[in-house]
């Protein structure tokens, strides 16, 4: 039976793993589909970079269920405030985006939702603990 | 103190449609007004028009929260944190797979939509295992 603080460095060190991997994946793909612009094969390959983050996830979720109700509490409410904040922050850009601002990938609002949770973690452990 | 399950969630329907009827008002209107003056300075201020409303749902949504019990605060915000993932999942991959070959480029607007459409499914799902 694994305890709150076992299951939270198995995720921390998920966490890195996955980044570490994840980075060096990215910089792989993009090279394999910059020198293949036209295989047939590049969407699979496009989006191997999100394998690692599948453990990481599952790893959060482990952790998850051996919190206990506070701690649990905590993570939901980081998880709402980075919620409401991501889709104001993206419709708000999305508009000054249709009045002529440059509009930005998709692949940036991942970021946006990361530093919200960060925060949100933050803001919840302040008012909680 | 007691909280009357349905009404809070009569309340919140309520609040949530006005909101909505507003922020499609405003978003009509901005696009509206957007579109005559493509090259007015001010046109950004305008596009932001339906952002007011739009924080007035999110608003809506903490009151409501406020209100339900603690079995269905749980089964919202897990809701939230699975379609929280969705989302950082769907746009990264789509992200990343629009920049990598020739996909077309979608505005952040639509991002609100995957988080909704997600929340709605995740709801459910949770709904189905918590009640």
């Amino acid at each position: 039976m694994l305890d709150q603080d076992v299951a939270k460095r198995i995720y921390n060190r998920w966490v890195w793993v996955a980044f570490i991997v994840y980075s060096g994946l990215l910089a792989g793909v993009i090279t394999v589909l910059q020198a293949h612009p036209d295989a047939a094969w590049r969407y699979p390959v496009a989006i191997t970079p999100m394998i690692p983050w599948v453990f990481t996830v599952a790893a959060y979720v482990r952790y998850y269920r051996h919190m206990d109700e506070l701690h649990q509490r905590i993570a939901l409410e980081a998880f709402a405030f980075a919620f409401a904040g991501t889709a104001l922050l993206t419709f708000t850009y999305g508009f000054l985006d249709l009045a002529g601002l440059h509009r930005i990938s998709w692949f940036w609002v991942w970021p946006v939702m990361a530093v919200l949770w960060l925060l949100g973690g933050f803001l919840a452990r302040k008012r909680w603990l | 103190m007691l909280i009357d399950q349905h009404a809070a969630r009569r309340r919140w329907y309520r609040e949530f449609s006005g909101t909505m009827v507003a922020f499609a008002a405003a978003l009509f209107l901005a696009d509206f007004i957007v579109e005559a003056n493509p090259h007015a300075g001010w046109r950004y201020a305008v596009a932001l028009l339906p952002v007011i409303p739009g924080a007035l749902i999110v608003v809506a949504t903490v009151r409501f929260h406020r209100r339900i019990d603690e079995l269905q605060q749980r089964i919202t915000l897990e809701a939230i944190a699975l379609a929280f993932a969705g989302t950082a999942v769907i746009t990264f991959i789509y992200g990343f797979v629009e920049q990598a070959v020739d996909l077309p480029r979608i505005s952040w607007t639509w991002v609100w939509g995957v988080m909704g459409a997600l929340w709605l499914v995740c709801d459910f799902i949770v709904r189905r295992r918590r009640l």
